[in-house]
């Protein structure tokens, strides 16, 4: 019945600008995250609003970085696909904000520079 | 409620009317090829205070328990309270993703574990499951508990369910689904198991006897205890069906009386809006022994080891380690909203307030049944739990009207009719429950619409058969409606 009524109130246009919204907020989402050092796509298809992130480290360790930011960043693919162990599922829809990408892209940024700093100090 | 049809909301809108909730949606030809793009979208486009008359007007169509007394025997169509909404709607529980970190849903984890515990106390069981979504998916996971359990102990030749007839219909059916056989009991000429029969009826191959307490007939089963020894000795388990559990809260256990499995429905017994037909929640609850096969997750609480405050000692988490569990009964772990409509319930209430519930269920179903007795059939005319069932069997023999025609003449009358043509063991059964949410004035004008009904059904009886006049439909062509059932609208 929610649905329902959610999609007369859209209606046909209204769903269709919802739809691009969050086929929008999710490309401009991973090319901001992918710009990042050590963070890219992990396929190359098509995608609608949500897409395979591959991180540098652990996608526990990542999400954990993200949470102690009050950030939920995602899902652990490793959870069942173990050799997605690396990667998160990260998706944008049309109440994600560019603020909140903003807020996210930083929250990545320390994760990667203190990752990279964790690698200097190993060599 | 105006008689007009409601046109259906494809046929309203046009070019134009949409709501503007997302400006500027961009062109996407850029980011995706054409070839995945679609070209047709069969949906109106309609200002939002279209949407909103659309809706109300059908849903003026419909009686619901906001509109009107609803006395549909077993479904328990109690009030629903509105802070059991307000609850649900608390935007951190209500956007709240199953997949939320354990750490990040602490509130919900202990929304859930009270619950559970609470459940487990009120109807006496070592622990309960909030995974199956309704009761009969609830049966479902209790048997595949119970085939779990035989099976372990080298007794899958277990494989027989014994199913007295006052029980509920989906029992069957449940035990089918798992493979089982089922041995059907009648029930005695007081309406309720004989244990002799039962003691005849049990064996090696005994694996669950599933009953009904109170039973379909609102008939408390006064030898309970007797017949889950009987059960048991026989090396079998006691199912509890719920499903009238309203009728019990803080006077009787089913672990007391000796069940092994039972479910709850908590649209029903919790106040939680039936939804037409859903989503519900079927809790589970078992005996000790059975504890390790309940579905997974379970949510369980550590105890902090500097923990001192007792809200702050615990820390929730759910658990999926557990090599017994019949496994998940669904995705995700429980129709959650339902879960917080049902714990502000019960905090709402308190046990003493639920004492009062189930004992104003009970007061009202016998008020409604003695002020009825002279105009219907009682068939069992002693003191009913939180419901009972009357026949119109005299009525259809001396002047032709069924229970049917009497459902239909209520309707007439503003009233949702009671359930009909169920147990099937009382003919012409009409099975009323009026639930504790009902004030007296409502059963005495409900009394006086159906004394109204049957005297009109004496002098006129023609008059009765050809309700009801007043509702937007008549009588639809059930039969042909169950069998070619027309539910999809199609685009042209």
């Amino acid at each position: 019945l929610i649905a329902t009524i959610y999609l007369a109130a859209l209606g046909k246009s209204g769903l269709k600008a919802c739809a691009s919204l969050n086929l929008r907020r999710a490309h401009e989402l991973i090319e901001r995250v992918a710009a990042l050092p050590g963070f890219e796509r992990r396929f190359g298809a098509h995608f609608f609003n949500e897409v395979v992130v591959r991180v540098p480290g652990r996608a526990a360790d990542v999400l954990d970085h993200l949470e102690r930011c009050k950030i939920l960043g995602g899902v652990d693919l490793g959870r069942w696909y173990p050799e997605l162990r690396d990667c998160i599922l990260m998706a944008a829809t049309e109440l994600t904000t560019p603020a909140q990408i903003d807020r996210l892209v930083t929250a990545l940024s320390h994760f990667g520079a203190r990752a990279e700093g964790h690698a200097a100090i190993r060599e | 409620v105006s008689d007009q049809p409601v046109p259906l909301i494809f046929r309203s809108g046009g070019e134009g009317r949409a709501n503007r909730y997302f400006e500027g949606g961009p062109e996407v030809g850029e980011l995706l090829p054409h070839t995945l793009l679609r070209e047709e979208l069969p949906l109106p486009d309609n200002s939002e205070l279209d949407v909103v008359r659309h809706f109300t007007r059908l849903s003026q169509r419909t009686i619901a328990i906001d509109s009107a007394f609803y006395p549909l025997g077993s479904c328990t169509m109690k009030y629903n309270p509105r802070v059991n909404e307000a609850a649900a709607a608390l935007p951190a529980l209500r956007d709240l993703h199953p997949f939320t970190p354990d750490a990040a849903a602490q509130g919900a984890l202990a929304i859930m574990w009270e619950l559970e515990r609470a459940l487990a106390s009120l109807f006496g069981m070592a622990a309960f499951s909030l995974n199956p979504s309704a009761g009969a998916h609830a049966e479902l996971a209790a048997l595949l508990i119970a085939k779990a359990y035989f099976g372990e102990r080298g007794e899958a030749d277990r494989r027989a369910v014994i199913v007295p007839d006052t029980a509920h219909g989906t029992n069957p059916a449940s035990a089918a689904m798992v493979g089982y056989k089922v041995v059907s009991l009648t029930s005695d000429e007081r309406g309720r198991v004989d244990p002799r029969e039962l003691a005849a009826a049990v064996g090696p191959t005994t694996a669950v006897c599933m009953m009904t307490n109170p039973n379909t007939l609102g008939l408390f089963e006064d030898r309970i205890v007797e017949i889950a020894r009987i059960v048991h000795d026989a090396g079998g388990l006691m199912y509890y069906d719920g499903a009238n559990a309203n009728a019990l809260m803080g006077i009787a256990r089913p672990g007391d009386m000796g069940f092994d499995l039972m479910h709850l429905n908590l649209h029903k017994t919790f106040s939680i809006p039936h939804g037409g037909g859903g989503a519900g929640a079927g809790p589970i609850g078992v005996a000790p022994q059975l504890v390790d096969f309940l579905p997974t997750p379970v949510v369980v609480a550590d105890m902090q080891e500097d923990g001192w405050r007792a809200s702050d000692d615990r820390v929730f988490r759910l658990d999926f380690d557990r090599p017994r569990s019949i496994g998940p009964m669904r995705s995700f772990w429980s129709n959650f909203a339902h879960v917080v409509r049902a714990l502000t319930y019960l905090y709402a209430n308190g046990l003493e307030g639920l004492l009062r519930v189930s004992q104003l269920a009970v007061l009202n179903a016998n008020y409604l049944r003695v002020a009825l007795r002279d105009v219907l059939d009682m068939p069992y005319d002693e003191p009913c739990c939180h419901e009972f069932v009357a026949s119109a069997q005299t009525l259809k023999r001396e002047k032709g009207v069924r229970a049917l025609d009497l459902a239909k003449a209520l309707l007439d009358r503003g009233y949702h009719a009671p359930t009909i043509y169920f147990p099937l063991l009382v003919a012409e059964a009409l099975m009323i429950e009026p639930t504790e949410t009902e004030s007296k004035e409502t059963l005495d004008a409900f009394v006086k619409a159906l004394r109204e009904i049957v005297a009109v059904a004496e002098s006129n009886p023609q008059a009765i058969r050809e309700t009801p006049e007043e509702t937007v439909v008549r009588r639809p062509d059930e039969a042909r409606a169950a069998r070619t059932p027309d539910l999809r609208w199609r685009a042209r």
